[in-house]
């Protein structure tokens, strides 16, 4: 075995999702086409929602003091439910992830009455079969990390807001971004193909494929930097300090 | 005392030659005419040293002492502030030291000019982005775009047919809701079903604007920080950036596809010294 | 052997001169010994990664074993630096020892240059020494920037495309000197080539050069020492060179190597591979350069949106942070001490080391240009600092605009306050006080408490 071969081996053991594997978009609700929900559903649905969510979304999904989520889709409520995003204390804070307040039945019902509700994007499946790292890397580097970063560990988007780390995202949740554009991002507008070969990447860089070692937090020269001063500079003023014993020049003091 | 003449010569047939090399460089260079004034350059100088030292400096011979390498080292001490000899008689060649001096500062000069060959003559490069009337907008695949290609608070990035890539005609396409525009005077068919043209190169220090926060409708450029108003003209509202994004005016072609219909509204990229006043 | 040599060549006399050369012991002294031996860490490791670094921009269709970048474009330079990385035995931690150690190198110079500048160490007659160094400290951090600039990547050709802006908006003289510079209008291919001429060669030896004038300089001036008994400005008190303080040295560069060996192993650092290739229509973000221009980079970020416009002739913004004041700063470092000794009116030969507590005022002024360095520093990681404690951006470039003036100006009348109330006294402020509690015993004697 090479070395090449050896570091191509390293690299693809540090991807579980390599080609081939197949991730549907919720393993428990198995949703492989737009599916179509109970009208039980949509009206247990419905009660969640005016308890829940119509104080900002209004009675019928029309918007008050949050978006109109009338063309949402099934796709948006998944996205901003199951992590926690949606509902929203304070309807300007920024939503972000944290523990999803429903249950997975009560989210089923709420994805229910929000899709009936327009014609939005159902959930989307992700099917990796075919994907290529290379392909989904280039558009990852190209349209992703001018905002969540070359390691998809998160960055600032200017007035408080962030873009989030996709470490946490599970597959379907970052289809379902791409597809809806939460909060302040932008709606790439890719096809299921081209969000394919992006999550492909998004799970390689997952794994945190470090060959270098730890990655200080995979965010660039500030903790590089922080990192040679405190512990580079640090350990050598120690070590300066050890050998430049006999250091009693201070007033008064006496050579050693 | 008189100045000989043949060193004089020396010094000025140099100075002629680096000066003719100065010349011949702007006129645009020969390779054995430069071989052969930065001869006479390098060489007029030698000789008139060498006429100087040989002819006309009467310093007399001195013997210094050798100590063998296994003696031990002698400590004969000598008086270091008694001048050197000859110096005297050097000092008193005014003349041919102002000769030397401006045969080595003009040879030094005909060296230097060389730098210029490193880069180009910026002419009106900075002010030409690459997008010509006509030109389709197409993405990074080579793709022409459609406005239906582009979701409403989507982002393209997109270049000249046939010039993807080229930095200079970088260009952001966003789609926003046509009403809620408000672009400055005389660009109001500038922006066909919503679509919007901005040069992404900051004008700050030229980072890449790729940063769309949709929902605010700004761009933020990543390094800086710099924040523009997409709907206002790219106008700056934050960071260090003090010019607006240039805009490329769009248009749809008979096949549905965006056109660029002329130049930026300002030259891309960050300001420069002229870069109010044209080339 | 030896008396082989001594018979052909007699420089015993010297050697044993410079053998039984004095060196005081103080570990500040050692700081400019670390500066040294990073350099020599920089230029071993160096020489090996320059037998597999290609300086060239051609396009090549990467075909390495980072499956990730398999089949894109990249340059000839960007795809030598991943070979070197993935494929050439040693490469990664020969390259990550290579850049840990350019950022302490160019650390361990300011902090050397810091030693120097409290204790007085520039003064007559080592005004020259001081110039040197400053000389060193641009040159060291024009060789970290030409490195970050070699393997062509994403992050990297942007900070390019940054000096060749701020470059641009030098007045009159911009658009020519950028043109020269860069081989065109960015981005120009012939860049690569020109810094890595600049990086294996001319800076390397004008650091070489110069650190030779430098310790040159130091022999023949003999080493300033701390005040104490015995210690005059007429001699140096300290043990010979041999044997004790050449093994310090010794074990001072063993020391170093180790740390930057364990950091080149342990830590990653700028992993191109994630970056990718440099493309002039794509920036990645957080997008620093490395600390040591973090506070160039902060400058651009503090400094308003202000195109200043006289007569029809534009300075662009970047220009005063970018270039007026930088250049202001450092012409202010370089004439230290001749402003110091205009104002003390003290033009003597100083061999004994001042107690920065001593001299307030020049305590105060370097304290206030660490926290403006500081200030600048922080606010160039200002989009990192935003997501790490969850503060808008914007919120800390306001901050920092008003902090840049404020606080060292309450650094530096706070130092002035301590070293004032610690004149009178011999307190060490970070050690213990020495001595023992005596107490007046009946009879008339002392006895310890």
């Amino acid at each position: 075995m090479t070395r090449a071969r050896r570091v191509a081996a390293v690299l693809l053991l540090a991807v579980p999702a390599t080609a081939g594997t197949k991730i549907v978009a919720s393993a428990a609700r198995g949703q492989d086409t737009p599916r179509r929900y109970t009208q039980s559903e949509v009206e247990a649905g419905r009660k969640l929602f005016q308890a829940g969510c119509a104080s900002c979304h209004g009675e019928d999904g029309e918007g008050g003091l949050g978006p109109d989520i009338r063309e949402a889709g099934a796709a948006a409520a998944h996205f901003q439910i199951t992590t926690g995003r949606m509902p929203l204390a304070d309807p300007d804070a920024q939503a972000v992830r944290k523990e999803p307040a429903y249950s997975d039945t009560q989210i089923d019902q709420l994805i229910a009455y929000v899709a009936s509700l327009g014609n939005g994007p159902a959930i989307p499946t992700v099917d990796l079969s075919g994907t290529n790292l290379s392909t989904g890397a280039e558009i990852f580097i190209a349209n992703c990390s001018p905002c969540h970063g070359a390691t998809a560990n998160g960055g600032a988007t200017g007035r408080g807001s962030l873009a989030p780390s996709l470490h946490p995202s599970e597959p379907v949740i970052v289809a379902e971004a791409m597809i809806t554009g939460p909060g302040q991002m932008p709606n790439f507008g890719f096809d299921a193909a081209t969000r394919n070969e992006i999550i492909r990447y998004v799970r390689f860089l997952q794994a945190r494929p470090n060959p270098g070692g730890a990655d200080l937090g995979g965010i660039g020269p500030v903790p590089e930097g922080f990192a040679g001063l405190a512990i580079g500079m640090g350990a050598l003023v120690l070590i300066a300090l050890f050998i430049g014993k006999g250091r009693a020049h201070a007033r008064g003091g006496v050579e050693s | 005392m008189k100045t000989p003449a043949s060193i004089t010569a020396s010094f000025i047939v140099s100075m002629v030659a680096s000066l003719g090399l100065l010349v011949l460089y702007v006129l645009g260079g020969q390779a054995q005419l430069e071989g052969v004034l930065l001869g006479f350059a390098l060489g007029g100088l030698g000789l008139g040293l060498a006429v100087w030292a040989t002819s006309y400096m009467n310093v007399p011979e001195e013997v210094e002492e050798r100590q063998l390498m296994g003696e031990p080292e002698p400590g004969a001490e000598e008086d270091d502030t008694a001048p050197l000899p000859g110096m005297e008689d050097l000092s008193r060649r005014k003349v041919l030291l102002r000769l030397l001096a401006g045969a080595g500062g003009t040879l030094a000069g005909a060296l230097a000019i060389p730098a210029f060959s490193l880069g180009p003559n910026p002419g009106d490069d900075l002010f030409r982005s690459g997008w010509r009337a006509g030109d389709r907008l197409v993405n990074l695949e080579g793709r022409p775009v459609r406005p239906a290609d582009i979701p409403v608070e989507g982002i393209e990035t997109v270049f000249p047919e046939g010039k993807v890539g080229l930095s200079d005609a970088q260009t952001v396409l966003i789609r926003v809701d046509e009403g809620s525009l408000s672009l400055p005077e005389g660009r109001e068919e500038w922006a066909p079903e919503g679509c919007l043209g901005y040069s992404k190169i900051c004008t700050h220090v030229g980072c890449s604007v790729g940063l769309y926060r949709s929902a605010a409708q700004q761009l933020l450029c990543p390094c800086h920080q710099s924040t523009f108003d997409v709907l206002t003209g790219a106008t700056p509202i934050f960071g260090p950036a003090a010019r607006p994004l240039p805009q490329l005016p769009l248009a749809i072609d008979a096949d549905g596809y965006l056109i660029a219909t002329g130049e930026y509204s300002a030259p891309v990229g960050p300001a420069f010294w002229n870069v109010d006043r044209g080339a | 052997m030896i008396k082989w040599v001594e018979s052909r060549l007699r420089v015993g006399g010297w050697a044993r001169k410079g053998l039984n050369k004095i060196f005081p012991d103080h570990w500040s002294f050692l700081l400019g010994e670390i500066s040294l031996f990073t350099f020599v860490i920089l230029v071993a490791t160096g020489i090996f990664l320059t037998l597999f670094y290609r300086p060239d921009a051609t396009p090549v269709i990467y075909d390495g074993p980072y499956l990730p970048l398999k089949g894109q474009e990249v340059s000839a330079a960007y795809e030598s630096v991943m070979r070197l990385s993935f494929e050439v035995r040693a490469g990664l931690v020969m390259r990550q020892i290579h850049h840990w150690t350019a950022i302490v190198f160019v650390a361990a110079v300011v902090v050397h240059m810091l030693r120097v500048f409290f204790t007085g160490a520039f003064r007559r007659p080592r005004e020259l020494n001081w110039l040197i160094g400053v000389g060193l400290l641009i040159f060291a951090i024009g060789m970290g920037f030409t490195g970050y600039s070699l393997p062509d990547d994403l992050l990297s050709g942007n900070g390019l495309r940054i000096a060749y802006s701020v470059m641009l908006s030098i007045p009159f003289a911009g658009p020519y000197l950028a043109s020269l510079i860069f081989g065109g209008e960015f981005p120009a291919e012939a860049i690569i080539s020109r810094l890595f001429v600049m990086h294996i060669m001319l800076l390397p030896a004008l650091i070489i050069g110069l650190i030779s004038v430098h310790l040159a300089i130091l022999v023949r001036q003999k080493h300033a020492q701390f005040r104490g008994p015995g210690r005059t400005e007429r001699n140096v008190v300290g043990k010979p060179l041999w044997p004790s303080q050449t093994f310090k040295s010794l074990a001072l560069l063993f020391l170093t190597a180790s740390v930057m060996a364990f950091m080149g192993g342990l830590l990653q650092i700028n992993p191109v591979w994630n970056y990718g290739p440099f493309k002039p229509y794509i920036t990645s973000a957080p997008s620093q350069p490395d600390w040591y221009v973090g506070w160039l980079d902060g400058g651009l970020r503090l400094f308003p949106g202000w195109d200043i416009n006289l007569f029809g002739i534009t300075i662009a913004a970047p220009f005063i942070p970018g270039v007026l004041v930088p250049g202001l700063l450092f012409t202010f470092l370089a004439l230290w001490p001749f402003l110091e000794a205009r104002w003390t009116g003290d033009r003597a030969e100083h061999q004994l080391l001042d107690h920065p507590r001593d001299m307030p005022l020049r305590t105060a002024i370097g304290a206030a240009g660490i926290v403006f360095f500081t200030v600048l520093t922080l606010e160039g990681g200002g989009d990192v600092l935003s997501i790490t404690f969850d503060i808008p951006v914007e919120a800390i470039t306001n901050f920092f605009r008003v902090a840049l003036f404020v606080l060292p100006a309450a650094a530096g009348m706070l130092t002035y306050l301590i070293c004032e109330n610690l004149q009178g006294t011999d307190i060490h402020p970070f050690r213990r006080a020495r001595g023992v509690r005596l107490r007046r015993t009946r009879e008339g004697g002392f006895e310890e408490v």
